[in-house]
C-alpha cells in the first residue's frame, strides 16, 4: 500500500470499467473519466454492439471477453490486468453513467492514505436521482439479506462504485461470474477481516440505465446463484 | 412375452453389452459404467417381470407397483436436475476462465494511450 498522504497521481490508481452493450452510454462515461491521475481499463464483456470500438477511441486499456461472462468475471479480468501492471489502488466504476467521476478522489483517498483497504460507495449516505421505489425496496431488502447472510452491516450493499487496495484485491476471491459477485466481495471482506468504510456517493438513474440495467427481479436470481455457489464451493 | 417386452428387453441388453465393452477401455469411468449397467439390468428385470415392483411396493407399504415407480421417478428428477445444473455451473466457470485469459492476453491500448505512465498524463 502507498505511504500516507501520497499524491493521487503517484498512487498508481486503476479504474476498472466493466461494459456490456453500453454503446449509447460509454462515450459519456469515458469522457468524464479520462483526464484524471489514473489509468482506465475497460473490460468489454462480449458486447454485440459497438462498445469495443467506442472504448478504443479513448486513452484507456481495452480488454474484450470473446463471450458474455458476467460483470463479476469482467471485474476480475480488470483486476488481474491492473495488478499485473502494478496497480496499488483499484476502483470499480459502472459504464452506464450512473456514477460521478468527480467523486473518485473522495473514494480513493482513504485507501491511498492507508486508512482502510476497501472503500464502498453508498448511495444512501449520498444522493440518488430518479431512483424508482421498486429499486429502493429491493436495495433495502438486499441490505437486510446481506446483514444476515454475509454478516456485514452496510447502508448500501450493491453499489458498483468501490475502491480497493492492492492487498485487498489480492485476498478477495471472486468466483461468481455474474451479479452475485457483489455479495461475494462483502463475504470476502468479512472472511479476511479486511478494513473498510463507506463513503457517500451520488447515483443518477435514467430511463436508459433502468431499462438496460438489472431488473428488480434479478435480486432473486442473485440469491439463487449465491446459495448454489455456496453449496458447490 | 408382450410386444413392449420384445422391443425393450433386447434394447436394454444391447445397452448392457455396450457398457460392458467400454468398461475395459483405458480411461473408462468404471464406477459410472457399472452404475449404468446396474440401471439397465434392473430396468430389464422389471420389464420382464412387472410383479417384482408390486411385491416391493407392498413391502414398503405402497399398494401398487406403478405408484412405487412414480414415487422413485419423482425423487430422481430433482437429483438429476441438480446434478445437471451443477455440471453446467462448473462448465460455465471453466469457460469464464478461458475468456478472461484470452481478454488479458489480447489487451489493446486505446487511441492516445501513453504506455509509459498513467493513461491521461
Amino acid at each position: 500500500m502507498p505511504p500516507a498522504n501520497i499524491p493521487l497521481a503517484n498512487a498508481n490508481v486503476w479504474i476498472v470499467v466493466p461494459a456490456y452493450n453500453e454503446q449509447p452510454r460509454l462515450e459519456k462515461s469515458l469522457s468524464t473519466l479520462v483526464g484524471g491521475p489514473w489509468n482506465v481499463v475497460v473490460v468489454d464483456d462480449g458486447s454485440t454492439d459497438r462498445t469495443h470500438e467506442i472504448a478504443r477511441r479513448y486513452p484507456v486499456w481495452v480488454l474484450k471477453h470473446p463471450v458474455n461472462c458476467g460483470q463479476g468475471a469482467a471485474l476480475k479480468t480488470g483486476f488481474d490486468f491492473a495488478l499485473e501492471n502494478g496497480a496499488e489502488v483499484i476502483v470499480t466504476y459502472d459504464a452506464d453513467g450512473q456514477h460521478d467521476a468527480r467523486e473518485i478522489e473522495a473514494l480513493v483517498t482513504p485507501v491511498v492514505n492507508g486508512e482502510v483497504d476497501v472503500v464502498l460507495g453508498s448511495r444512501f449516505l449520498g444522493e440518488t436521482y430518479d431512483m424508482p421505489w421498486s429499486r429502493w425496496a429491493i436495495l433495502k431488502a438486499g441490505i437486510v439479506f446481506t446483514k444476515y447472510f454475509s454478516g456485514i452491516s452496510l447502508t448500501d450493499t450493491h453499489n458498483g462504485f468501490r475502491a480497493f487496495s492492492r492487498s485487498a484485491i489480492e485476498q478477495i476471491q471472486i468466483t461468481h461470474p455474474r451479479m452475485a459477485y457483489a455479495s461475494e466481495i462483502l463475504e470476502e471482506i468479512v472472511r479476511h477481516g479486511i478494513s473498510y468504510k463507506e463513503v457517500p456517493v451520488t447515483i443518477t438513474y435514467s430511463r436508459e440505465t433502468l431499462t438496460k440495467g438489472q431488473s428488480s427481479w434479478e435480486a432473486f436470481r442473485i440469491t439463487g446463484h449465491l446459495l448454489t455457489g455456496r453449496y458447490l464451493r | 412375452m408382450i410386444t413392449f417386452q420384445l422391443i425393450f428387453i433386447p434394447l436394454l441388453l444391447l445397452l448392457v453389452v455396450w457398457d460392458i465393452a467400454r468398461l475395459f477401455q483405458p480411461h473408462s469411468r468404471r464406477s459410472y459404467r457399472l452404475m449404468r449397467i446396474g440401471v439397465w439390468l434392473v430396468a430389464a428385470g422389471l420389464i420382464y417381470n412387472p410383479d417384482i415392483t408390486g411385491r416391493v411396493a407392498r413391502v414398503v407399504g405402497i399398494t401398487r407397483g406403478t405408484d412405487l415407480v412414480v414415487y422413485l421417478f419423482m425423487l430422481a428428477v430433482p437429483v438429476v436436475l441438480f446434478h445437471l445444473y451443477a455440471k453446467q455451473f462448473a462448465i460455465q466457470r471453466d469457460l469464464v476462465i478461458l475468456a478472461r485469459r484470452d481478454a488479458i492476453r489480447h489487451a489493446e491500448p486505446g487511441e492516445g494511450l501513453h504506455l509509459d505512465g498513467p493513461s491521461q498524463s
